[in-house]
């Protein structure tokens, strides 16, 4: 069932109906509340954002990618931004890749094909900036 | 609910209170499919004391506090839920109580807000959640376009609305 067909169903349900589920989700919330999972989910993501402030961020041009998708770190924004925090990329390093709109982590690699640095990037988790949704 | 529901009904019928109408999420899983929510927004119209201006929540919360009413920050736990009375601030809020619609809750009679007068509050009280819950009503067709149109000009808010239609214009032209 589609989800406007899901809600549209739900909508339907009497007052009464609507209340008993509302008192389910109510105590569902309790009850994670209760078990602690909620500040393990908290505490995991704080974790995840301190560990994304402290990556450095880098520059680069998202179109400007290898055959085998790799951003290629050899714009001179990108340069600017390494030489700036004293960066010497090593395999494995990982970066805040990112350019006017977008950003994402990053691993470099050194590309032995091109002979320059590249970043695999996570295009799982490539967001829009603040202010650019 | 029923048990909060009776309670507050039967503070009405002792004349502790006045006439009330449910308003937020509660009020709003009326009309809409169930969203979860804590508490329950109680908006209540209040007997003026004699003597004095000032309308109080006091006797709410002695009311219900001597018959096993548990006081949890701004809010007062009746049958298992948390609850909050608030005094219509502006006319709108007054309108709300006063043209509030009734139903039931397990047999237990009750008064909700109409779905425009809760659009038109969430419209004044503009937080994200209560932008995404006027788009629900929306998006659920569950408002009178026309009712509402007169809610928002009588209360000042046309202009505000306008401005969330240019944003949200979207979600509005589906």
């Amino acid at each position: 069932m589609s989800k406007p067909k899901m809600r549209a169903q739900q909508a339907g349900l009497s007052f009464t109906e609507k209340i008993k589920i509302l008192e389910k989700l109510r105590d569902r919330d309790r009850a994670i509340t209760a078990s602690g999972l909620r500040g393990k989910a908290e505490r995991s993501a704080n974790e995840k954002a301190l560990k994304l402030e402290q990556l450095p961020k880098v520059f680069v041009d998202f179109n400007n990618s290898d055959r085998q998708g790799r951003v290629r770190l050899n714009c001179a924004g990108t340069m600017e931004d390494l030489n700036r925090s004293g960066i010497v990329l090593q395999e494995g390093t990982e970066i805040l890749l990112c350019c006017v709109e977008l950003e994402t982590e990053g691993i470099a690699t050194y590309s032995t094909e091109e002979g320059l640095w590249v970043a695999k990037v996570n295009w799982d988790r490539i967001r829009s900036l603040p202010g650019n949704e | 609910m029923k048990a909060t529901l009776e309670a507050i009904n039967q503070m009405q019928t002792d004349g502790v209170m006045g006439n009330y109408a449910i308003g937020g999420a509660v009020g709003a899983t009326f009309y809409l499919q169930p969203s979860a929510t804590l508490d329950v927004d109680i908006f209540v119209t209040l007997p003026t004391s004699s003597g004095g201006l000032l309308l109080s929540l006091a006797p709410i919360y002695d009311y219900l506090k001597a018959r096993g009413g548990e006081v949890q920050d701004e809010y007062i736990v009746i049958g298992g839920w948390p609850v909050q009375f608030l005094p219509p601030s502006d006319e709108l809020e007054r309108e709300a109580v006063a043209e509030s619609v009734t139903t039931t809750v397990e047999g237990v009679r009750t008064w909700v807000m109409s779905a425009e007068h809760l659009v038109a509050i969430a419209l004044r009280t503009g937080r994200p959640k209560d932008y995404n819950r006027i788009l629900q009503f929306i998006e659920q067709d569950a408002v009178d376009r026309g009712k509402l149109q007169d809610i928002l000009d009588r209360h000042g808010l046309a202009s505000r609305w306008k401005q969330f239609e240019h944003k949200y214009s979207e979600g509005l032209d589906e």
